[in-house]
Protein backbone atom coordinates (compact mmCIF):
# COMPACT_ATOMS: atom_id res chain seq x y z
CA UNK A 1 0.00 0.00 0.00
CA UNK A 2 1.27 3.42 -1.01
CA UNK A 3 1.49 6.30 1.97
CA UNK A 4 1.81 9.48 1.88
CA UNK A 5 5.64 10.62 2.96
CA UNK A 6 5.47 12.68 6.58
CA UNK A 7 8.43 14.74 6.32
CA UNK A 8 10.07 16.90 9.17
CA UNK A 9 10.68 19.62 9.62
CA UNK A 10 14.16 21.90 10.07
CA UNK A 11 14.64 23.88 12.41
CA UNK A 12 15.23 26.57 9.75
CA UNK A 13 11.19 26.86 8.89
CA UNK A 14 9.76 29.60 9.60
CA UNK A 15 8.22 30.13 12.88
CA UNK A 16 5.00 29.98 13.68
CA UNK A 17 3.04 32.64 15.91
CA UNK A 18 1.80 30.97 19.07
CA UNK A 19 -1.90 30.95 20.70
CA UNK A 20 -2.31 33.74 22.95
CA UNK A 21 -4.18 34.83 25.60
CA UNK A 22 -4.39 38.44 26.94
CA UNK A 23 -6.08 39.80 29.65
CA UNK A 24 -5.44 42.99 31.97
CA UNK A 25 -6.66 43.66 35.59
CA UNK A 26 -6.44 47.21 37.15
CA UNK A 27 -2.36 46.73 37.69
CA UNK A 28 -1.05 44.84 35.01
CA UNK A 29 -1.49 43.31 31.62
CA UNK A 30 -0.87 39.51 30.91
CA UNK A 31 -0.03 37.05 28.25
CA UNK A 32 -0.31 33.65 28.42
CA UNK A 33 1.66 32.33 25.34
CA UNK A 34 1.91 29.07 24.07
CA UNK A 35 5.13 27.49 23.22
CA UNK A 36 5.28 23.71 23.98
CA UNK A 37 8.58 21.85 23.74
CA UNK A 38 10.93 25.12 24.87
CA UNK A 39 12.98 25.11 27.03
CA UNK A 40 14.15 28.58 28.99
CA UNK A 41 17.45 28.99 27.56
CA UNK A 42 15.18 28.91 23.75
CA UNK A 43 13.40 32.17 24.56
CA UNK A 44 14.59 35.79 23.48
CA UNK A 45 12.37 38.24 24.62
CA UNK A 46 12.92 41.89 24.08
CA UNK A 47 11.36 45.13 24.60
CA UNK A 48 12.52 48.01 22.29
CA UNK A 49 10.69 51.02 22.26
CA UNK A 50 6.71 50.62 22.54
CA UNK A 51 7.62 46.87 21.09
CA UNK A 52 7.59 43.35 22.76
CA UNK A 53 8.99 41.13 20.50
CA UNK A 54 9.45 37.06 21.17
CA UNK A 55 11.33 34.11 19.83
CA UNK A 56 11.35 30.90 20.91
CA UNK A 57 13.46 28.21 19.21
CA UNK A 58 12.86 24.01 20.11
CA UNK A 59 16.02 22.84 21.82
CA UNK A 60 18.11 20.62 19.79
CA UNK A 61 18.49 16.78 20.92
CA UNK A 62 20.89 14.61 20.51
CA UNK A 63 18.79 11.74 19.65
CA UNK A 64 17.84 11.17 15.55
CA UNK A 65 14.17 11.59 14.99
CA UNK A 66 12.23 8.52 14.30
CA UNK A 67 10.32 8.33 11.12
CA UNK A 68 6.85 10.64 11.58
CA UNK A 69 3.82 8.17 11.08
CA UNK A 70 0.99 10.51 12.13
CA UNK A 71 1.60 13.93 12.45
CA UNK A 72 -0.33 17.02 13.75
CA UNK A 73 1.94 19.58 14.99
CA UNK A 74 5.93 18.75 15.05
CA UNK A 75 7.77 20.43 17.09
CA UNK A 76 8.04 24.70 15.88
CA UNK A 77 9.71 27.56 16.84
CA UNK A 78 7.65 30.30 17.89
CA UNK A 79 7.73 33.98 17.20
CA UNK A 80 5.53 36.97 18.07
CA UNK A 81 5.44 40.77 18.40
CA UNK A 82 3.11 42.91 20.45
CA UNK A 83 2.40 47.04 20.34
CA UNK A 84 2.76 47.65 24.32
CA UNK A 85 0.19 49.93 25.64
CA UNK A 86 1.34 53.47 26.74
CA UNK A 87 0.81 52.94 30.23
CA UNK A 88 3.17 49.63 30.50
CA UNK A 89 6.09 50.24 32.45
CA UNK A 90 8.70 48.01 29.79
CA UNK A 91 11.30 48.08 32.95
CA UNK A 92 8.62 45.82 34.62
CA UNK A 93 7.95 42.83 32.93
CA UNK A 94 7.68 39.68 34.58
CA UNK A 95 8.36 36.42 32.76
CA UNK A 96 7.50 33.36 33.78
CA UNK A 97 7.76 29.54 31.68
CA UNK A 98 5.70 26.89 33.15
CA UNK A 99 5.56 23.86 31.27
CA UNK A 100 5.19 25.01 28.04
CA UNK A 101 3.59 28.63 28.70
CA UNK A 102 5.27 31.48 29.14
CA UNK A 103 3.25 34.03 30.95
CA UNK A 104 4.04 37.67 31.23
CA UNK A 105 2.87 40.02 33.51
CA UNK A 106 3.20 43.98 32.23
CA UNK A 107 3.25 45.77 35.23
CA UNK A 108 1.31 48.96 34.56
CA UNK A 109 3.21 52.36 34.79
CA UNK A 110 2.56 54.20 38.34
CA UNK A 111 0.88 57.15 37.16
CA UNK A 112 -1.45 54.72 35.51
CA UNK A 113 -2.93 52.93 38.36
CA UNK A 114 -6.12 54.28 40.23
CA UNK A 115 -5.51 56.40 42.59
CA UNK A 116 -8.01 56.95 45.83
CA UNK A 117 -7.96 60.80 46.28
CA UNK A 118 -9.23 61.65 49.95
CA UNK A 119 -12.41 63.97 50.25
CA UNK A 120 -11.78 66.35 52.95
CA UNK A 121 -14.20 67.77 54.84
CA UNK A 122 -14.25 71.46 55.87
CA UNK B 1 1.79 -2.63 6.64
CA UNK B 2 2.59 0.49 8.50
CA UNK B 3 0.99 1.76 11.67
CA UNK B 4 -0.52 4.69 9.19
CA UNK B 5 -3.56 2.26 7.89
CA UNK B 6 -4.74 1.67 11.44
CA UNK B 7 -5.68 5.42 11.96
CA UNK B 8 -9.03 5.79 10.55
CA UNK B 9 -8.28 9.59 10.21
CA UNK B 10 -5.39 9.67 8.34
CA UNK B 11 -7.20 9.70 4.75
CA UNK B 12 -4.93 11.30 2.90
CA UNK B 13 -5.65 11.13 -1.10
CA UNK B 14 -2.54 9.66 -2.80
CA UNK B 15 -1.69 11.51 -6.28
CA UNK B 16 0.28 10.48 -8.69
CA UNK B 17 3.04 13.41 -9.28
CA UNK B 18 3.33 13.29 -13.09
CA UNK B 19 3.47 15.90 -14.81
CA UNK B 20 0.56 17.04 -16.82
CA UNK B 21 0.61 16.53 -20.51
CA UNK B 22 -2.23 18.76 -21.41
CA UNK B 23 -4.24 22.06 -19.55
CA UNK B 24 -7.27 20.21 -19.84
CA UNK B 25 -5.98 17.45 -17.68
CA UNK B 26 -4.67 19.47 -15.31
CA UNK B 27 -7.89 21.32 -14.97
CA UNK B 28 -9.51 17.60 -14.48
CA UNK B 29 -7.00 17.30 -11.78
CA UNK B 30 -7.38 20.50 -10.09
CA UNK B 31 -11.15 20.49 -10.11
CA UNK B 32 -10.96 16.46 -8.40
CA UNK B 33 -8.45 18.29 -5.80
CA UNK B 34 -11.25 20.92 -4.60
CA UNK B 35 -13.60 18.08 -4.35
CA UNK B 36 -10.88 15.47 -2.27
CA UNK B 37 -10.16 18.71 -0.35
CA UNK B 38 -13.78 19.72 -0.06
CA UNK B 39 -14.74 16.25 1.15
CA UNK B 40 -12.23 15.52 3.29
CA UNK B 41 -12.94 18.68 5.84
CA UNK B 42 -16.01 16.66 7.08
CA UNK B 43 -14.48 13.30 7.05
CA UNK B 44 -10.70 14.06 8.37
CA UNK B 45 -11.85 15.61 11.36
CA UNK B 46 -7.57 15.57 12.05
CA UNK B 47 -5.57 18.74 13.28
CA UNK B 48 -7.12 22.01 12.89
CA UNK B 49 -10.60 20.73 11.39
CA UNK B 50 -11.11 18.92 14.64
CA UNK B 51 -10.05 21.17 17.01
CA UNK B 52 -12.22 24.34 15.79
CA UNK B 53 -15.68 22.33 16.59
CA UNK B 54 -14.60 20.87 19.73
CA UNK B 55 -13.54 22.73 22.65
CA UNK B 56 -10.16 21.24 23.17
CA UNK B 57 -8.06 18.57 21.76
CA UNK B 58 -4.55 18.26 22.34
CA UNK B 59 -2.35 17.96 18.73
CA UNK B 60 -0.79 14.14 18.60
CA UNK B 61 2.94 13.26 16.50
CA UNK B 62 3.62 9.25 16.41
CA UNK B 63 6.87 8.25 15.33
CA UNK B 64 8.58 5.27 14.87
CA UNK B 65 12.11 4.35 15.37
CA UNK B 66 13.80 0.49 14.79
CA UNK B 67 13.32 -0.80 18.73
CA UNK B 68 11.08 2.42 19.65
CA UNK B 69 7.32 3.38 19.25
CA UNK B 70 6.40 7.14 20.78
CA UNK B 71 3.35 8.99 20.93
CA UNK B 72 3.81 12.76 21.79
CA UNK B 73 1.27 15.54 22.55
CA UNK B 74 1.13 19.17 22.96
CA UNK B 75 0.09 20.28 26.15
CA UNK B 76 1.13 23.36 27.14
CA UNK B 77 0.17 25.00 30.18
CA UNK B 78 -1.54 21.58 32.08
CA UNK B 79 0.08 19.70 34.89
CA UNK B 80 1.32 16.10 35.12
CA UNK B 81 -1.61 15.11 37.28
CA UNK B 82 -3.97 16.92 34.95
CA UNK B 83 -3.31 14.20 32.40
CA UNK B 84 -5.05 10.77 33.02
CA UNK B 85 -3.20 7.76 30.31
CA UNK B 86 -4.09 4.16 30.06
CA UNK B 87 -3.19 1.70 27.55
CA UNK B 88 -5.86 -1.29 27.18
CA UNK B 89 -6.33 -3.99 24.20
CA UNK B 90 -3.73 -2.34 21.89
CA UNK B 91 -5.31 1.36 22.56
CA UNK B 92 -3.49 4.18 24.57
CA UNK B 93 -5.87 6.49 25.49
CA UNK B 94 -5.29 10.10 26.31
CA UNK B 95 -7.80 12.14 28.66
CA UNK B 96 -7.51 15.37 30.82
CA UNK B 97 -8.80 18.43 31.87
CA UNK B 98 -7.13 21.49 30.94
CA UNK B 99 -8.81 23.91 33.39
CA UNK B 100 -8.63 27.68 33.03
CA UNK B 101 -7.78 29.38 35.97
CA UNK B 102 -9.81 30.95 38.46
CA UNK B 103 -11.79 33.68 37.10
CA UNK B 104 -11.14 36.66 38.38
CA UNK B 105 -13.81 39.42 38.49
CA UNK B 106 -11.37 42.10 36.75
CA UNK B 107 -10.06 39.95 33.97
CA UNK B 108 -10.66 41.97 30.97
CA UNK B 109 -9.55 39.95 27.63
CA UNK B 110 -8.48 41.42 24.49
CA UNK B 111 -7.31 37.88 22.61
CA UNK B 112 -8.88 34.34 23.90
CA UNK B 113 -7.13 31.91 21.55
CA UNK B 114 -6.27 28.81 23.81
CA UNK B 115 -8.62 26.17 24.59
CA UNK B 116 -9.77 24.44 27.82
CA UNK B 117 -11.74 21.71 28.48
CA UNK B 118 -11.83 18.01 28.82
CA UNK B 119 -10.30 15.71 25.94
CA UNK B 120 -9.79 12.52 25.43
CA UNK B 121 -7.96 10.87 22.58
CA UNK B 122 -7.33 7.49 21.90
CA UNK B 123 -4.53 6.08 20.17
CA UNK B 124 -4.94 2.49 17.96
CA UNK B 125 -1.14 0.41 18.95
CA UNK B 126 0.63 -1.68 16.65
CA UNK B 127 0.71 -4.87 17.01
CA UNK B 128 4.92 -5.13 17.28
CA UNK B 129 5.28 -3.07 20.56
CA UNK B 130 5.92 -4.54 23.94
CA UNK B 131 2.48 -2.42 26.19
CA UNK B 132 4.11 -3.00 29.52
CA UNK B 133 7.36 -1.11 28.29
CA UNK B 134 5.04 2.04 28.53
CA UNK B 135 7.00 4.87 29.66
CA UNK B 136 5.64 8.65 29.89
CA UNK B 137 7.63 11.51 30.65
CA UNK B 138 5.85 15.44 30.78
CA UNK B 139 8.19 18.13 29.74
CA UNK B 140 7.94 21.77 28.83
CA UNK B 141 4.14 20.92 27.99
CA UNK B 142 5.30 17.86 25.90
CA UNK B 143 3.74 14.69 26.64
CA UNK B 144 5.89 12.05 25.21
CA UNK B 145 4.77 8.62 26.03
CA UNK B 146 6.95 5.42 24.42
CA UNK B 147 7.15 1.85 24.08
CA UNK B 148 9.67 -0.69 23.36
CA UNK B 149 9.11 -2.55 19.77
CA UNK B 150 9.74 -5.86 19.81
CA UNK B 151 10.18 -8.68 16.87
CA UNK B 152 6.82 -10.39 16.02
CA UNK B 153 7.21 -14.02 15.12
CA UNK B 154 7.52 -14.65 11.24
CA UNK B 155 4.67 -16.36 9.55
CA UNK B 156 5.33 -18.32 6.84
CA UNK B 157 2.76 -18.93 4.18
CA UNK B 158 1.90 -22.67 3.83
CA UNK B 159 0.68 -24.02 0.96
CA UNK B 160 -2.84 -25.64 0.85
CA UNK B 161 -3.62 -28.48 -0.78
CA UNK B 162 -6.93 -28.30 -3.34
CA UNK B 163 -8.28 -31.36 -3.19
CA UNK B 164 -10.82 -32.44 -6.04
CA UNK B 165 -13.61 -34.51 -5.64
Amino acid sequence: MTTTTLERKTNTEPAVRPRVDIWHATDAYVLEIEIPGVEEGGIDLKAQGSMLTLNAVQASTDEPPGRLVHCEYQPQNYSCSFNLPEDVDSDQIEAHLNNGLLTLKLCKKEKALPRKIDVRVQ
Amino acid sequence: MTFLTHLPWTKKPVRSETPDQHPVVSLHREINRMFDSFFNDFRDPSAEDFRSWSGFTPAIDVSETENRFEVSAELPGMTAEDISLKVHNGMLTLSGEHKREEEKEDKNYYRMERSYGSFQRAIPLPDNIDEDSVDAQFKNGVLTVSFNRIALPEYQARRIEVKSS
